[in-house]
């Protein structure tokens, strides 16, 4: 007796710790994203969701990724969980949306963010990020045309950064035909001390841009040109996917920007409005989901002395060959391209 | 005190030496990261709860859960081997990265019939496995290059060669997304695949053989021992004829086989490609040695504490997903654990040393 009475009570104490049913009928919508921290590129995204929360009244749920497995099981997980709109953004979420998506293309709704799922169940929205750092090379090439030697520092080498180097080296040679670059990579998106010391390294190999691609490790370009500047020798650089110009540091000159909230806005309003389009999107200058602080879109604070209104009317000139159609990008083999 | 009381407790010390520090290994870890959920403001018991029912509550997620546990297992083994005859070899992440990558290459690029393909590339992830870590046996024998330092160094090399390679050597030829740093997909009829669908690949079954052939091996056969006497007394190994070059070279060869495997099974039955970073960010190598540790390098008790272990990464997502509380509590609480046993790392590392001192020294 006792024992069946401790039994019983076990089993309460099981079921007590299962949550009562998903009876609401909110809508629920996950967003499955590398860990969140202090990237940009993912908190724009989780911002505009919990913003737009208060409009449609939905559940949510930021699913983050520790290790490439957990994309896997995230993304299954959700299904299994009954989700109804699941949005994954970066690269790794092309292949889970595209496996969950063929096996149960009714169980949800399905986008992806900044990659092609590939699939006619899936809405897919990229970016054309090299005509925004085609921008930013411009940019750099008009305030310093005098340049041998342009810095680059960015997160990780390789083919998927190949079109942030691309970009910004054609836009520095369509001013500066000769130009030299130097290239160096944090290897982390948050590395804040290793990019300081390229910093420090790519001034004294002679460079006064450069170019910051290593997302948060950026900071620590910023850092070293504050620094710098202090000592006499000043660098200017950019940042990446938001605006982080100010006047406490007038080095950061620009950034080029990669909205991701209006995408994650555009999916979830289009979500509510029935109006998905499945397959691939890709959003670029003239949808304004990417663009430059100071050329396309406002700034916090500009820096007069180095973005002169010719500096300025350069790279605008360029936007416009761009909308028009009249520039076309066009990404060359990575493995042919020399810089 | 009498003669009695002295063996009572002698026997009692061994007891909670062999297993009361992993269980207090593990309390202090949730114990602590019971603190963290309070300070986060959700409720221990819900956010511990949900943890459970994401690790085991139901037939997905338990599939999910063995499906990370199967690298962890042979992970863990590989460790068990090595450490159990005196050999602190921590280059288990360096083998597995490999023999995941070829054995995606195999799978992938091979003209031959998928089944032929399927155990081609899980040989080639043997042997390659097994060459890596021959490599750091052999840097031991020559040089006396210290284990911890030449295999973790070894470890990097294969991560960062593998990542070369993926980005711009074998890079998935029909990715539609240039960021996709991965290799081709392995077609369906090379895959190690689902025992029933829907269900954890037969990879995991492979494990579960390796871990019993390994129990065997240890417990009854003369290798076993033999490689036993070398952890526990190098001195009366040497004394008792066993050569230790030898079983050296043995002893790596089948870890590292076993490891290279483990990162076959990872990229044939589950991910179906070798993808930059797999095996580098989700630790498997590692857990598996935790799982070796906590086991005191016993087979059965290490496919267990990997089942375990896969639970608590598994689980910790469902707890983030359904709670307020973020993945990092969960990583924190597995690299508790991790700490608290590597102390034991610790003197297991300087009783080895001792040893070959002794030895070197005669």
């Amino acid at each position: 007796m006792k024992k069946l009475a401790s039994i019983v009570l076990a089993l309460a104490l099981i079921l007590s710790l299962v949550p009562a049913s998903f009876a609401e009928e909110a809508a629920r919508i996950a967003v499955i994203c590398d860990p969140v921290g202090t990237n940009l590129f993912l908190t724009q995204v989780v911002d505009k969701a919990e913003e737009l929360q208060a409009t449609y009244g939905y559940e949510l749920s930021v699913m983050e990724c520790s290790d490439t497995d957990e994309w896997q099981s995230n993304y299954r997980a959700a299904v299994a969980e009954g989700y109804d709109l699941i949005v994954g953004v970066g690269w790794q979420s092309a292949e889970y949306a595209n496996e969950v998506a063929t096996q149960y293309p009714d169980a949800a709704k399905y986008a992806v963010i900044d990659t092609d799922a590939g699939s006619d169940n899936v809405m897919s929205i990229s970016y054309n990020e090299e005509q925004a750092a085609y921008l930013m090379g411009v940019m750099a090439g008009n305030a310093f045309p005098d340049e041998e030697l342009y810095g680059y520092i960015g997160a990780f080498d390789g083919t998927g950064s190949f079109k942030y180097r691309w970009g910004f080296a054609e836009g520095v040679k369509s001013v500066n035909p000769d130009a030299q670059f130097i290239f160096n990579f944090t290897n982390s998106y948050t590395d804040t001390s290793v990019a300081y010391e390229y910093a420090i390294q790519q001034q004294a190999a002679g460079a006064t841009y450069i170019f910051g691609g290593a997302a948060a490790a950026n900071e620590g370009i910023f850092q070293a040109a504050l620094e710098l500047a202090e000592a006499g020798t000043p660098i200017y650089s950019i940042a990446q996917d938001a605006d982080a110009t100010t006047p406490d540091n007038p080095y950061i000159l620009s950034a080029q920007l990669k909205n991701t909230g209006v995408t994650m806005g555009f999916v979830i309003e289009s979500y509510f409005n029935d109006t998905m389009t499945m397959g691939l999107t890709v959003q670029d200058l003239a949808d304004g989901a990417i663009g430059a602080t100071h050329i396309t879109n406002e700034g916090n604070y500009l820096n007069e002395e180095i973005l002169t209104p010719e500096v300025i009317a350069a790279c605008q000139a360029v936007v416009d060959q761009i909308v028009s159609g009249e520039l076309v990008l066009e990404l060359p083999d990575p493995a042919e391209y020399t810089f | 005190m009498n003669e009695e009381s002295r063996n009572w407790k002698k026997t009692l010390g061994a007891i909670a030496d062999s297993f009361g520090q992993p269980l207090v290994a593990v309390l202090i870890s949730l114990l602590l990261g019971a603190v963290v959920i309070m300070i986060c403001g959700e409720n221990v018991f819900t956010a511990y709860g949900a943890m459970i029912r994401g690790a085991f509550g139901n037939e997905f997620y338990l599939n999910d859960t063995l499906k990370r546990a199967t690298p962890i297992i042979m992970g863990g083994l590989a460790v068990c081997i090595a450490w159990r005859s005196g050999y602190e070899a921590m280059g288990g992440e360096g083998q597995m990265i490999l023999g995941a990558f070829c054995s995606a290459l195999v799978a992938y690029y091979l003209p031959l019939p998928g089944f032929v393909r399927l155990l081609l590339a899980m040989l080639a992830a043997v042997v390659v496995g097994a060459a890596y870590s021959a490599l750091s046996a052999w840097l031991y024998d020559k040089f006396e290059v210290t284990f911890i330092i030449s295999t973790l160094m070894l470890n990097y090399i294969a991560n960062y060669f593998a990542s070369y390679m993926t980005n711009f050597v074998v890079k998935d030829p029909e990715a539609l997304d240039i960021n996709a740093v991965q290799t081709g997909k392995i077609a369906a009829e090379a895959q190690l695949s689902a025992i029933t669908p829907g269900s954890v690949h037969w990879g995991f079954v492979l494990a579960l053989v390796a871990v019993l052939i390994a129990y065997f091996v240890f417990k009854k056969t003369t290798f076993g021992y033999k490689s036993r006497m070398g952890g526990l007394n190098a001195k009366f190994a040497l004394y008792g004829g066993i050569n230790a070059r030898r079983m050296l070279y043995i002893v790596l060869l089948i870890s590292g086989a076993l490891a290279g495997l483990g990162g076959a099974f990872e990229a044939l039955g589950s991910k179906y490609r070798y993808i930059d970073q797999m095996i580098f960010t989700t630790g498997y190598a590692w857990s598996g040695m935790v799982a070796a540790l906590l086991a005191n390098f016993n087979p059965i008790g290490t496919a267990v504490a990997s089942i375990l272990l896969a639970g608590l990464s598994t689980g910790g997502s469902a707890m983030q997903r359904s709670t307020i509380i973020p993945v990092e509590v969960c990583n924190m609480i597995e690299g508790i654990i991790t700490l608290l046993m590597s102390v034991k790392l610790l003197r297991i590392a300087q009783r080895n040393h001792k040893a070959r001192k002794v030895l070197r020294e005669g």
